[in-house]
């Protein structure tokens, strides 16, 4: 036979046996369902926190928030409570459930959480407050966006988190990503943050000073996500604040900007 | 000027290069000595009998062959140009001479003859360029890896992954030696990782042993000679690794007779040649592989691109060249020149993410020995070799990772025999690894964040071991191997060793116990073994790795039945693991890595039934493997990834005619360990709408059990213009899907209910496989 012929039906053979993909029946490993939280109290902007429970590998996927829970936030001064209210940013389509009007002060030291559920397990955690940000200059260069502040001279507040939304033809798409900026000397810093897509319209910045348990918090969760997916990152476990649960709990200052790109 | 003559030792501070200076002063004085000792003996001795041992059919030189002077049970072995050397004072003699591969010959000598005698002899089979698995000594190698003494026609038979014969997937299926997953090619032996292996071509080593993967082999088995594996029972001339040593030969070329080989198969084509440059003087061969997977991949997706579920197929390429040459010089000194190389190229881009990555080994070796007489042999090894990886990983920016190696290692081997029952090995040796890791975060105009790391370390020192025999049963051998490990500082690591050996006519029994170091890590991040996986050397922030070992076997064989047993237990310090989270683009080794303890015990059989027709071997392994890191899973006791408790291989082979066999293995394994998360959150404010894993504990799950039946048949065929060998097999006959990754994905089903299903990703369910050689002579 010929040799060619021969081998092109051994090829021929082979591919089509190919089979990538499958469900597999396997017992997936059992885990509790976890109180998960996070609260972003930013500077002159309202408390507002989102309490939700994780979900485990069995049962159905949802998106499970927890009700009627007791929440306070006590600064040095006074106790906030938060009423179980669904509020909804529209900047950027984020929901919370628990609200309350007042404004973060941008002069306390610092804020205790306390929380009581329905089923009386408690969560707590505490936060220091920051520094205030502000964007000093920014531009877009090949597809990159630099923005420039200034770090500040006390330790563990140079930390920052930048999320920009585009509107390329009215699609809203949303990158955020933390900068350890710790070892930087005081003074004007520059920030670089590669931008998803060379077919931007208009973009709008939000610069976040945050502090360092918010960074590992975020950079633990970009690991994690990473480990499902890429073979160069190790599992590890998410790096929170808050007692007896999952999440965030932490204070950062806002500096916002609106870029319009010719 | 000087600067430039020490150019290669620039970076090392001036007590090493202090070392390196007394290094050559103690080199030169066992040169001198050896020299100066064989001078002396070979004048004592008197004028032996000189031979040559060549294959009757293709005048290759035969090596390892017994040689007894059949009156007297004085004997020799044959180098690996099938010379020998053995005093005679009396005539007549018949000389005996017997090899595992040959039929017995026995040769008359009615006089004495200066001039150098040829024999023949006659291999058993006709496959003659299979692999064969020679040891140092084959009463101690029965005692301790019994399993491993196949001859050349069982071993090609057994490995035929693909239609290729292939070492390391041979290896596989021996008591004692883990894979990590169905696919790869490591060798996980005796609870240890792959990076415990010392894998050596021609004496130098090769630091990345895989082609595709580890489904293609890595060594070509038409220039392999042999394969020397040991799991316990170190010479003590072995060292630097905790684990194994495996230790490939290539094969010597013909001196006389010129010959080409072509093969074709579905992984690869090649090439061979071999032949006389000067006949009798220099021997050339020169070997070339080539696959064409990337043509695999064009065509699937050619075909199946339409489809909803359509996957691309990463591209693929790889060669590699094997150049070896054996020189006979004056006063029976041979120089042997072996040179290797291989590149692979895989890139990959299934989505937004894009993977590019080249990998190649260089390998240059010179060895110059000698057998000055039946006592004495004598072999200086030296040379470089060169291993290079280039990764560019582009989920949304870009990470880049270099990763080269550059070893230049040296080693002078002398085995002395005093008397019949004391024998003494002894040698120096010396490594010097200079290692280029860099790592760079990038954007397309800018680097964000670069790290370089550049160790430099010196491997160096000596050893000795003795053999003594007491009785003809039992014998007692000790050795040590005196290791000083220079980075900013030299530490002293001994390496004892000693074994007892009791050897019956039908039983034989072997105790040993081994101390080990090993002076660099291998990070491995996913658990099994890939060309990214970095090389790390110990310095001050990072100990270099210790085992201890016991082990005892037990052998016994009646007819045609063989069976063997042993127990082992090992003991690890100073294991490497990387941190939770850790990050290998943040490279500064020290602190991503974190070092802890382990142990291994296990339980291994083996039995064999051969007859004219048919060969039977059953292999089974028991072993439990463990870690304790203070920093992983609260310092709790967790398996390492290729903890593999059980594992059963099944192989028979069966001549249906002279010219056809059938070989059919089958394997089941449990599971190997990997980490999954327990469960899983939506964090909003994120910069994902994905759900994020929450993982517990390192380690945590162990994926399902893999088993596997391979079928092949080799025809092969005689002509007047040379030989031909087809190959023709399915690859996992019943089209077992074993898993290679787990993942997760969210389905919603009839009634909007959302639920994790876990998926498996299987590399090669039912594929057949051919494989044509042609042999020209």
């Amino acid at each position: 036979m010929n040799l060619r012929c021969f081998t092109y039906i051994i090829l021929l053979l082979t591919l089509f046996a190919c089979e990538l993909e499958r469900d597999l029946d396997i017992p997936l490993p059992t885990g509790e369902k976890y109180y998960t939280l996070e609260a972003y109290l930013v500077h002159n902007e309202p408390y507002q926190t989102l309490l939700f429970r994780s979900n485990t590998m069995q049962g159905p996927v949802v998106f499970d928030l927890v009700w009627n829970a007791s929440v306070k936030i006590i600064n040095n001064t006074d106790t906030i409570r938060l009423s179980n209210i669904i509020q909804t940013d529209n900047t950027n389509n984020y929901i919370y459930n628990y609200y309350n009007d007042k404004l973060v002060d941008r002069n306390t030291a610092g804020y205790e959480l306390s929380i009581i559920t329905k089923t009386s397990d408690t969560l707590s955690a505490f936060s220091l407050s920051v520094p205030e940000v502000e964007i000093d200059s920014f531009r877009v260069m090949n597809n990159l966006l630099s923005v420039f502040t200034n770090n500040t001279n006390l330790p563990g507040s140079n930390y920052y988190m930048i999320r920009y939304y585009t509107y390329p033809l009215g699609e809203n798409v949303h990158q955020q990503k933390v900068f350890d900026y710790s070892e930087k000397p005081e003074g004007l810093v520059q920030i670089d943050f590669p931008l998803s897509s060379d077919s931007i319209d208009s973009l709008y910045v939000n610069l976040y000073r945050i502090n360092q348990t918010a960074f590992n918090y975020h950079i633990s969760i970009e690991k994690a996500y990473a480990a499902n997916h890429d073979p160069f990152t190790i599992p590890g476990p998410i790096q929170g604040n808050i007692k007896n649960g999952f999440g965030i709990f932490t204070c950062c200052s806002l500096d916002t900007c609106m870029i319009y790109l010719p | 000027m000087k600067k430039t003559r020490y150019s290669i030792f620039r970076v090392i501070p001036k007590q090493v290069f202090l070392y390196i200076r007394s290094m050559r002063c103690l080199f030169k004085f066992i040169l001198l000595f050896c020299i100066f000792s064989l001078c002396s003996l070979n004048g004592i001795m008197g004028n032996p009998i000189k031979g040559k041992l060549l294959d009757s059919d293709t005048r290759r030189p035969v090596g390892n062959a017994l040689i007894i002077l059949k009156t007297t049970n004085t004997h020799t072995i044959s180098d690996s140009s099938g010379i020998f050397s053995l005093n005679i004072n009396t005539f007549p003699a018949i000389l005996e001479i017997s090899h595992v591969s040959y039929e017995f010959a026995e040769y008359p000598l009615n006089q004495y003859t200066s001039n150098e005698i040829t024999i023949l002899l006659i291999p058993k089979t006709e496959q003659l360029e299979s692999l064969v698995f020679v040891h140092k000594n084959k009463k101690e190698e029965e005692l301790a890896l019994k399993k491993i003494n196949w001859g050349k026609a069982k071993i090609s038979k057994l490995t035929s992954g693909f239609g290729e014969p292939d070492i390391i997937r041979s290896l596989q299926v021996l008591p004692g030696i883990q894979k990590s997953s169905e696919i790869n090619a490591s060798l996980n032996v005796r609870g240890s990782g792959h990076g415990n292996n010392r894998i050596s071509l021609d004496g130098l080593p090769i630091y990345n042993s895989y082609h595709l993967l580890g489904i293609a082999p890595m060594f070509n088995a038409e220039v392999i000679n042999k394969v020397d594996l040991y799991k316990s029972g170190f010479p003590a001339s072995k060292g630097g690794y905790l684990a194994s040593y495996l230790d490939i030969e290539s094969r010597a070329p013909s001196m006389e007779d010129k010959k080409l080989i072509f093969g074709i198969g579905n992984l690869s084509s090649k090439i061979l040649f071999e032949g006389p440059v000067v006949k009798d003087k220099i021997g050339i061969l020169f070997s070339a592989r080539y696959a064409f997977f990337d043509m695999i991949s064009n065509i699937y997706e050619e075909l199946h691109q339409d489809r909803e579920d359509f996957i691309s197929l990463p591209d693929y390429q790889f060669y590699d060249i094997n150049l070896v040459s054996d020189i006979s010089l004056p006063k029976y000194f041979k120089l042997r020149v072996s040179f290797f190389h291989n590149t692979d190229n895989f890139a990959y881009a299934p989505s937004a993410l894009k993977l590019e990555s080249k990998w190649a080994n260089d390998l240059l070796s010179l060895s110059l020995s000698r057998s000055i007489n039946k006592n004495t042999f004598i072999r200086f090894t030296s040379g470089l070799s060169f291993y290079s990886f280039n990764g560019k990983y582009n989920p949304s920016w870009i990470i880049k990772r270099t990763n080269n190696i550059t070893s230049f290692e040296n080693q002078l081997f002398l085995s002395y025999k005093p008397s019949g029952n004391w024998s003494i090995e002894t040698g120096t040796f010396l490594q010097h690894n200079n290692y280029y890791l860099n790592n760079k975060e990038m954007y397309p105009s800018s680097i964000i964040r670069e790290a370089t790391f550049t160790p430099v370390s010196l491997l160096w020192g000596f050893y000795a071991e003795s053999n003594f025999r007491f009785t003809k049963q039992l014998s007692f051998i000790a050795g040590n191997r005196f290791n000083f490990y220079s980075f900013d500082q030299t530490i002293f690591c001994p390496s004892p060793r000693i074994q007892f050996n009791y050897s019956g006519n039908s039983v034989g029994i072997n105790m040993s116990y081994d101390e080990t170091w090993q002076f660099n890590h291998l990070i491995a991040p996913l658990g099994f073994n890939i060309p990214a996986d970095l090389w790390i050397p110990a310095d001050k922030n990072i100990p270099p790795q210790k085992a201890r070992q016991i082990a005892l076997h037990f052998n016994h064989h009646h007819s045609n039945f063989k069976t063997g047993a042993g127990i082992f237990y090992k003991q690890f310090k100073n294991l490497s693991e990387l941190k939770n989270g850790a990050e290998l683009v943040e490279l500064e080794p020290a602190e991503e890595l974190t070092f802890g303890t382990g142990f291994a015990y296990g339980f291994e059989t083996s039995g064999t039934y051969k007859n004219k027709l048919l060969e039977i071997e059953l292999n089974y392994t028991y072993s439990n493997s463990k870690r304790k890191f203070s920093e992983i899973n609260n310092g709790q006791v967790f398996s390492p990834s290729y903890d593999i408790p059980h594992k059963f291989d099944a192989v028979f082979s069966i001549d249906i005619t002279k010219n056809i066999t059938t070989n059919i293995t089958w394997f089941w394994a449990s599971g190997s360990i990997t980490t999954m998360p327990t469960g899983f959150i939506f964090i909003p404010h994120s910069a994902n709408s994905n759900p994020y894993p929450l993982y517990s504990e390192r380690n945590n799950f162990r994926m399902p059990a893999t088993h596997r039946l391979d079928i092949a048949t080799v025809f092969s065929k005689n002509h007047s213009w040379g030989n031909s060998q087809l190959a023709i097999g399915i690859y996992n006959a019943y089209n077992q899907t074993n898993p290679y990754f787990l993942f997760f994905i969210l389905r919603t089903d009839e009634h909007d209910e959302v639920s994790v299903i876990p998926q498996q990703l299987g590399i090669f369910p039912c594929t057949p496989f051919i494989n044509f050689k042609v042999e020209l002579k």
